[in-house]
Order: C-alpha cells, then sequence, then structure tokens
C-alpha cells in the first residue's frame, strides 16, 4: 500500500511540475472554480448570517402568544380583555406575585437606508419596561431608556449604522409626529438589533391604536411549562390564541427568507459548477493527452495504472481545493461581516444581520470544490489508467 | 552445462483491426531467447520488430500464441501483475529516449528505484551507481533539455539499469544518436551484457549497432527470414550465444540463412 501511495505521490508531483507549459489552462480552471465556490459562499454568509441573527434572537424560557393563525405579530391583535385574562394563565413566572408578560405593539414605520437612500419598512416595537426587562441578552449602549408617556425612542446598533436619522439624540419622523432618539440598545445580534422601541402606550396612542396589542411575551416557570398555557387557551372559548417557544417562533419567521437564500445559492452554484465542471474535464483530459507518452513510459517502467489514475485524480482535485479556497478567501474578504439588512420573516420589516463564513459555509465550499474536482477529473483519469501502453507510445506497427 | 532458456516464443500471432480488415503482423513465430544473449532484431519498417519487443515486454498482448518467461506464462495475468513483473526484470529503452521532461537526471533514473522497498538513501546510492556506470554522474542535476541526446540516451540507459532488471529491452537506442554517440551507447550496452550479464534484446536499423549483438534474426512481413550469429572482433561469443534456435513450422516464409558474420 505504502509503494501504491509512494507511486501516486512521484506522479502527482510529476504532473504538477508541468504546470508551467499549461499555465494559462490551469489558471483559467483554478479562476472558473474560485468564482463558482465565491458564489456560493456569498449566498451561504448570507443564509448563515441571517439564520444566526434570527436564531439567536429566541429563547426557550421565553413564550410569544399571538392571535389564532396569525402568523407573525404583525397580523396578530389581542384586546385588553384578552390580554388580562391571559395574564393568569398557568405556567407564566411570577415576580413579587406578578406575572412576568409584556403586551406588545409592532408598527410598520418608514425609514431610509443610509447606503442608496431607499425607503425602507422599520419596525416600532411598543413596549414597557417589564418587556425590556424579558431581553435578557439587551444592553443599554449609549443614552439612556425612554421615559413612559414621552414621543422617545431608542434604537438597536445595526440599525443605526444601516439607516438614516436615528443618531443619539436626533429627532425624527414616525407616523405624524416627532420622536426623539433617547437610547441605543445592543441586542447582541438578535433581530430587536434592527428594531426602535417606544413605550406603548404611547405609542398605542401616537397611531391610533386604542389598548389593542399585537404579541405578548411571557416568561416560563420552565421550559416545559408551555403546555400549561396551551392547556389555559384551549379552555377557554374567550381566547383565540396560540403559544410557542420565543425560539420556536423565529425559527418560523426566518425559515422563509433563509430557505430562498439557500434553494436560490446552490442551484446556482451547481449550474455554474456544470460550466466549470466541463472546462475542468476538457484541461484534464487535454493534460492526459499531452502527457500520454511519459504515461506509457512510467507504465512500461512498472508503474501501475491506477496510481495513475490516483495521481490524475490528486491533480484535478488539487486544482479545485486551490480554485476553491482562493474562491472562499475572495468571499470572505468581499463580504464577510458586511451588514447588510433585508425583509425578513413574515413581518415584512427589514432584519439586519452580518453575512457570517462559518465553519459550515466554508465547509460546503470546500465539498463543493471537491465535487467539481473528483467529476472532473474521473473520465480523464480512467482514460490515463486504460490508455493501451503501445497506443500511447504509438508504436504499435 | 546447458544454456537457459529466458524466453519462449511459441505459435506467436499478432493483429490488429484496421477499418473492417484485420492486419497481421506476424503468425505462428516460434524462438527462444537464451539467458545472457544479445539478439539484434532487425527487418524493414512494419516488419513486426516493435510490435515483438512490445510482446516480450509485456507491454502489449498476443492475439494467439504464448511467450514463456522461464517457463511461465506472463501475458494472461492482472495489468498490475504485469506492471510489477515489468518492473522487476524488465528495463527499457527507447529511441526517443522518453525521459521525464520535468525531472533531473538523478530523477529519471530514481524512478524504477521508487516501485522497490528501498529508503531514500539506498534509492540515492544505486542511482548515482548506475550514473557512474554510464558516466553521467556530473549531470545528476542537469534536465533532459539541458543535455545531449546521447547524454540522454545514458541516462535513460542508467534508468534501464538501476532496478538491476534481467533484461533490457532496446527500440532503436541509436535511432536519434550520431555515430559517436551511438558508439558510447553501445559499448555502454556491451558491458552490460559480457560484464554484468544482462540479457539484452534490441530493435534495430543500424548495422553498426546490430554488430554489437550476439545474434541477430532479422523479420520481414512477420517472419523470421534470417538468423546470424555475430562474431564482433572485439565481441566475446560464447558456446551458448550459439544456440539461439528459431522454429518456423507452419509460416509461409523460408529461414534464408545461417552464418557467422565477421567484421
Amino acid at each position: 500500500m505504502s509503494m501504491f501511495i509512494r507511486q501516486i505521490g512521484a506522479i502527482t508531483l510529476m504532473n504538477l511540475k508541468t504546470i508551467p507549459s499549461r499555465f494559462w489552462e490551469t489558471l483559467v480552471i483554478l479562476i472558473s472554480i474560485a468564482v463558482v465556490i465565491a458564489v456560493l459562499q456569498v449566498f451561504l454568509a448570507m443564509n448563515s448570517g441571517f439564520s444566526a441573527t434570527v436564531e439567536s434572537s429566541g429563547s426557550e424560557d421565553l413564550a410569544i402568544i399571538l392571535r389564532n393563525g396569525s402568523q407573525s405579530e404583525l397580523n396578530s391583535s389581542f384586546t385588553p380583555e384578552v390580554v388580562n385574562i391571559l395574564r393568569n394563565a398557568p405556567g407564566i413566572a411570577r415576580m413579587e406575585g406578578l406575572p412576568e408578560i409584556s403586551a406588545e405593539l409592532y408598527v410598520i414605520v418608514n425609514g431610509t437606508k443610509r447606503a442608496g437612500g431607499d425607503k425602507v419598512n422599520l419596525p416600532l416595537r411598543g413596549i414597557d419596561l417589564e418587556g425590556v426587562a424579558l431581553r435578557d441578552n439587551l444592553a443599554l449602549l449609549e443614552g439612556r431608556m425612554f421615559t413612559p408617556g414621552k414621543n422617545e425612542i431608542v434604537v438597536g446598533q445595526a440599525a443605526v449604522k444601516q439607516f438614516s436619522g436615528l443618531d443619539l439624540n436626533s429627532e425624527i419622523k414616525l407616523g405624524r409626529n416627532l420622536w426623539k432618539v433617547v437610547g441605543i440598545f445592543g441586542g447582541k445580534g438578535s433581530v430587536f438589533d434592527s428594531e426602535l422601541w417606544a413605550d406603548a402606550k404611547t405609542v398605542q396612542s401616537q397611531f391610533n391604536r386604542a389598548g389593542s396589542v399585537q404579541l405578548l411575551r411571557v416568561r416560563l416557570e420552565n421550559p416545559g411549562a408551555i403546555s400549561s398555557i396551551q392547556t389555559f387557551i384551549a379552555e377557554d372559548d374567550r381566547l383565540n390564541a396560540e403559544v410557542f417557544t420565543e425560539a420556536e417562533y423565529f425559527k418560523q419567521q426566518a425559515s422563509g427568507t433563509a430557505d430562498f437564500l439557500f434553494y436560490l445559492g446552490w442551484p446556482l452554484a451547481i449550474i455554474m459548477a456544470l460550466g466549470t465542471l466541463a472546462g475542468s474535464l476538457n484541461a484534464m483530459y487535454s493534460a492526459v493527452s499531452q502527457r500520454a507518452g511519459d504515461i506509457a513510459t512510467l507504465r512500461a517502467i512498472g508503474f501501475n495504472g491506477w496510481a495513475i489514475f490516483g495521481a490524475t485524480m490528486l491533480e484535478s482535485v488539487l486544482y479545485a481545493i486551490v480554485g476553491g479556497l482562493a474562491g472562499i478567501v475572495i468571499a470572505y474578504y468581499m463580504v464577510d461581516g458586511i451588514v447588510a439588512s433585508t425583509l425578513g420573516g413574515r413581518n415584512f420589516t427589514q432584519i439586519v444581520f452580518d453575512f457570517t463564513l462559518s465553519p459550515t459555509v466554508i465547509l460546503n465550499g470546500v465539498g463543493l470544490a471537491i465535487a467539481i474536482g473528483v467529476l472532473g477529473g474521473l473520465l480523464p483519469a480512467l482514460r490515463a489508467a486504460r490508455l493501451p501502453i503501445t497506443k500511447a507510445f504509438n508504436l504499435n506497427l | 552445462m546447458g544454456v537457459d532458456k529466458l524466453f519462449e516464443i511459441k505459435s506467436l500471432s499478432k493483429s490488429f483491426i484496421k477499418g473492417k480488415t484485420e492486419v497481421s503482423i506476424f503468425s505462428n513465430l516460434n524462438m527462444d531467447i537464451n539467458q545472457g544473449d544479445f539478439l539484434a532484431i532487425m527487418g524493414p519498417s512494419g516488419s513486426g520488430k516493435t510490435t515483438l519487443l512490445n510482446l516480450i515486454g509485456g507491454i502489449d498482448k498476443p492475439t494467439q500464441g504464448t511467450v514463456l518467461y522461464r517457463g511461465r506464462q506472463y501475458h494472461d495475468t492482472t495489468e498490475a501483475e504485469l506492471s510489477a513483473w515489468r518492473a522487476q526484470h524488465v528495463g527499457f529503452v527507447f529511441q526517443s529516449f522518453n525521459l521525464m521532461p520535468m525531472l533531473s537526471a538523478a530523477g529519471n533514473v530514481e524512478l524504477p528505484l521508487l516501485l522497490r522497498q528501498l529508503t531514500r538513501s539506498q534509492r540515492r546510492e544505486k542511482v548515482m551507481a548506475a550514473l557512474e556506470l554510464v558516466g553521467l554522474v556530473d549531470r545528476k542535476g542537469h534536465k533532459p533539455n539541458e543535455m545531449s541526446g546521447g547524454q540522454n540516451q545514458r541516462v535513460a540507459v542508467a534508468r534501464a539499469i538501476v532496478g538491476d532488471p534481467d533484461i533490457l529491452l532496446c527500440d532503436e537506442p541509436t535511432g536519434n544518436l550520431d555515430r559517436e554517440t551511438a558508439t558510447q551507447v553501445l559499448d555502454i550496452l556491451r558491458l552490460l551484457n559480457q560484464e554484468f550479464k544482462k540479457t539484452i534484446i534490441m530493435v534495430t536499423h543500424d548495422p553498426l549497432a546490430a554488430q554489437y549483438a550476439k545474434h541477430r534474426v532479422e523479420l520481414d512481413k512477420g517472419m523470421i527470414v534470417n538468423k546470424e550469429v555475430v562474431v564482433a572482433k572485439d565481441a566475446v561469443v560464447t558456446q551458448e550465444a550459439t544456440a539461439i534456435k528459431e522454429d518456423t513450422a507452419g509460416m509461409s516464409g523460408e529461414l534464408v540463412a545461417e552464418k557467422g558474420v565477421v567484421t
């Protein structure tokens, strides 16, 4: 076995030493593989960053209660009476005898992207200070929290970077009124980083919501306590609601956009990869043909045909890996860490996320590169291994 | 003491399909080649001499008949076994040298040793010994395009012998060389035959090369038309060398002559 590997190693080294004589042909293949992998990396980095943002927003300790069938908080609505009934549901954690519950509004307001000036929908969340306390990973980075009853907002740090007019102490028109930015908060990469928060009652008043809320966020006594709330809702005819853990809710919200990015990226990369595969096949066939005499000589000397097969495959895979790594490096410098925003989930508002070239994304890129190398090298390598020696020498007669 | 038969060629036929026609290169060829011989196979282009060499070397397969090496049929084994047999027993010298252009002289000579269980230093030692034998130690780091044709052919000879095979198969080894360098290469082949007891089978058009052989057979249209015992003035002709035997029974041609040639 070690002799076989030594043969493969020796032939591969010889093959690689012929690169200068096939420099441009080899370079074209490397570049085309790099482009394919870079495109795949960009889409998967978007998918990875978006999913990470949305999924990191959810906790298993919290539950979201929405009107039945509303699918997102934008479509949900609860009257104050229903909210009061739900406050007494079992399974909700209590602090000093009071349920840990946050009744929130979700209003779409207009915003402007810093880059390009495009008009976009921004989420304004009406929330009270108990609701703020339910976000464990939230920190006020600058300024202060809004004062209940005043037109004041605090803004997520990603929203400040991505959208204009949200800097600390600036005033922005939301709806028909001016609001002052009094604080900037960080939500550790969660979707809340993309939101604007204001006092719930003030938002109700300024946006004519007359006491209604869209979502209840509650802390669970324990992760299993959600079933108590489900039973409570099912047994009371006045309650037309459904409950999810926060983690499950955000996963559902993200799935559409994340799937879209994933299923757009892969087919696009595969279609491009097919083109690259044709080029790779051609280059390897050409290399094998160019080396037919050398291959015949090696086999006459006693080198095993399958060692020549292995070396040709290895050469093809090495090119693909080099091209693939170049593509990953290009994608990394182009997009990794870049902040972007897109319509997220089912609320039709912008979610700000980072492109993330995670290890999984990189492994996907390397995997596709290796697949191109294997498929591109297979037939030429078989030809190299099976070519009759005398035919290769052209010495039959 | 009897003569050891190295190869026994029995009723050997080789043909190929060209279009819809089967073209016969030779049929029903019979010949023995003894250990220690230096045999020149001559004949016009298309007479089948290179095909015969390829069949003996196991890089081509007969259409019919057998070639036995030390009494053993070796063409009906797998490709891998044939490769291993060649690596162990055969050294090739080609008309166009067939050196790897990207490797140095030493790298080319080392190739057959990569098929042996040897350490790097053992391989280096053998490579240097082979290069010394052909007088090219000082060119060990040169690539083929940095050497003359004669030097390249001597590197090819060093590559053929470095693994200490029993047999050297040489296909027109002087075909691309001038007289002087051809003589150098042929002197080395003679040395390998006489001093190192290598069996050499050489296909050649070159009368000078043929004079270095102990025996020569001439092929024409797939038949042995002549066999000769060569008595070169500085060659050693042994008793065994006369034992070349051909059996042309069933062939359409006739054995033309058997004679000694004195130069």
